[in-house]
């Protein structure tokens, strides 16, 4: 039973509130009158990470480290991985299935309950390191969580780059939906920040009003969406790093590409390989203009379209010059 | 010497000096550290809650870059942190300590954010980049436990080599080398050379040093 159930918050994460010294004394104490108790508080299902984090070291001063559910053993191990470069894992001889999804719910407990908090650097660090290789190693969604406390650290003046970088390289385009959310946020601080985070997106920097960079947003994602591939570039790499760039060649024959390498998910036939090959020689300009007309006239008139792309690419691009399709 | 044709003088001096400012980084003992563990010297610099150096009120901003050379061992900082601190450098030897000081007032050195008096951008580039030019080896399939490895920020060097700060001046294969090191068990994707290159926006800096502007106050925290 946890104290949840029972409608009682856990103590040990009311004595925390009382800052790190009341918390250590608190537990040592309760220890020295029933060890039994003592671990038990910390093996409750509602104990908060940060609570874990600060009592790590006079758990270890007693060696009870093995009376620790399994949840609780992780994250000691997690936090002397990150702290003092060890490599410890799991304890027990489990199949990898039950591996793998006993390491992340412990991550995600240390996220869940974990994230708001920020007790130093050390703490920061551990935090990261859990959210980090449950995107990239673990490839989990939760890129909403990640966006929130991005933020949330922006916003405290917090070290947040890993985090950002993380995100970026997780390769995942749907985060850009979490990071327009903020572009209508009450803090003026918030809605830079994603502004600048989205600024690859034609009109971004000069959208007057919010709704309007939401608008553009919406309007980029909808028309590109199935077209972007990944670039590489994080916040790591520039200060202004685009990580998403548009296929415009898939684009234009409306073919979903791969995020990893732009190549198309779906066959080509002979005649759309040569369409793709002949497309790429073009400017940047004439393909940027082409591939929009492209999506716009498939949306609209889908039947028509098949038939416009029967016809030669030296017509497309005339059809450019008249002022496209009427 | 000529770095770039067809560059303007400011920029070819420029580039120059950032050339320079990389072998002095390299020789400061200046280390390296994670934005978690950043230290530098309080008498110059406050450190931030995100690892960032902001200057203190009433230091000569030229004189406190000058002091991570100078006393180099007081400073720990990320290899993007240390590409600024190269940049700045460079633009105090290029139009001097003086009007340096007169024109930055403020600075803050974190990553490549909050520089707006001094502007850099991110090229695509085709062939081999530029003197002076930072550019970066990425590590696509870095172990996520060490996430510092994800990359190295580096200014391009005569001779085929490049300044990466924690890693040393080594030529392409050497940076590519270190990093690989540090990739995920069973990793199969070698670091590389990006085709971009990051750099100062040089026409900027040059109308800013000529400017009648006596005081910036520009970067905020």
């Amino acid at each position: 039973m946890t104290f949840s159930e029972i409608n009682q918050p856990n103590p040990l994460n009311e004595r925390r509130k009382e800052g790190m010294v009341s918390l250590k004394k608190e537990w040592n104490n309760l220890y020295s009158e029933n060890d039994h108790h003592a671990l038990a508080l910390i093996n409750d299902g509602d104990l908060e990470f940060p609570t874990l984090y600060v009592l790590r070291e006079d758990i270890k001063e007693k060696k009870c480290q093995h009376l620790l559910i399994e949840r609780n053993q992780l994250a000691l191990h997690h936090i002397e991985n990150i702290l003092h470069e060890t490599n410890l894992g799991i304890a027990e001889h489990k199949h990898f299935s039950d591996q793998h999804y006993v390491i992340l719910s412990s991550f995600r407990w240390m996220l869940d309950t974990g994230a708001a908090a920020s007790l130093n650097n050390g703490y920061i660090k551990v935090i990261d390191g859990a959210v980090i290789q449950m995107l990239l190693t673990y490839q989990q969604n939760i890129a909403k969580d990640v966006v929130d406390l991005i933020f949330r650290r922006k916003r405290s003046h917090q070290q947040s780059h890993y985090l950002l970088c993380a995100l970026q390289e997780n390769a995942d385009p749907n985060c850009l939906f979490y990071i327009a959310n903020y572009l209508l946020s009450n803090n003026q601080n918030d809605v830079l920040f994603a502004a600048k985070l989205l600024h690859f997106i034609p009109g971004m920097a000069h959208a007057a009003t919010k709704p309007e960079a939401v608008a553009l947003f919406e309007g980029w994602m909808e028309d590109n969406h199935r077209y972007l591939v990944y670039t590489g570039e994080t916040s790591d790499v520039s200060p202004m790093p685009r990580p998403y760039k548009v296929n415009l060649a898939a684009k234009y024959l409306g073919k979903p590409v791969s995020l990893e390498d732009g190549e198309s998910l779906q066959s080509l036939s002979n005649k759309e390989k040569e369409r793709w090959q002949q497309f790429s020689q073009l400017t940047d300009g004439t393909k940027e203009q082409l591939a929009s007309l492209s999506a716009h006239y498939r949306q609209n008139h889908r039947n028509e379209w098949y038939e416009w792309m029967a016809s030669p690419l030296e017509q497309h691009i005339a059809l450019l010059d008249k002022g496209g399709i009427t | 010497m000529t770095v770039v044709d067809r560059a303007s003088p400011f920029e070819n001096m420029m580039r120059q000096n950032i050339v320079a400012a990389a072998h002095a980084l390299y020789r400061s003992k200046a280390g390296f550290a994670t934005f978690y563990y950043s230290r530098c010297n309080e008498k110059y610099w406050i450190l931030t809650g995100e690892g960032g150096f902001k200057l203190r009120a009433g230091v000569k901003s030229s004189e406190a870059i000058r002091d991570i050379f100078v006393n180099g061992e007081q400073y720990a900082f990320e290899c993007a942190t240390a590409m600024m601190i190269v940049l700045y450098k460079a633009l105090i030897e290029t139009i001097s300590s003086e009007r340096f000081d007169m024109l930055y007032h403020q600075l803050y050195l974190w990553d490549w954010e909050k520089h707006p008096e001094f502007p850099v951008y991110t090229e695509h580039i085709t062939g081999n980049g530029l003197l002076g030019d930072v550019r970066y080896f990425k590590n696509p399939d870095v172990n996520p436990k060490t996430p510092q490895w994800q990359g190295e920020n580096a200014v391009q060097l005569p001779n085929g080599q490049y300044f990466g700060h924690g890693i040393g001046i080594l030529t392409g294969e050497g940076i590519i080398e270190e990093l690989n090191k540090n990739r995920f068990p069973g990793a199969e994707r070698s670091a590389y050379l990006m085709q971009t290159a990051t750099r100062p926006d040089f026409d900027y800096l040059y109308a800013l040093s000529n400017s009648r502007t006596i005081y910036y106050g520009g970067a905020s925290h």
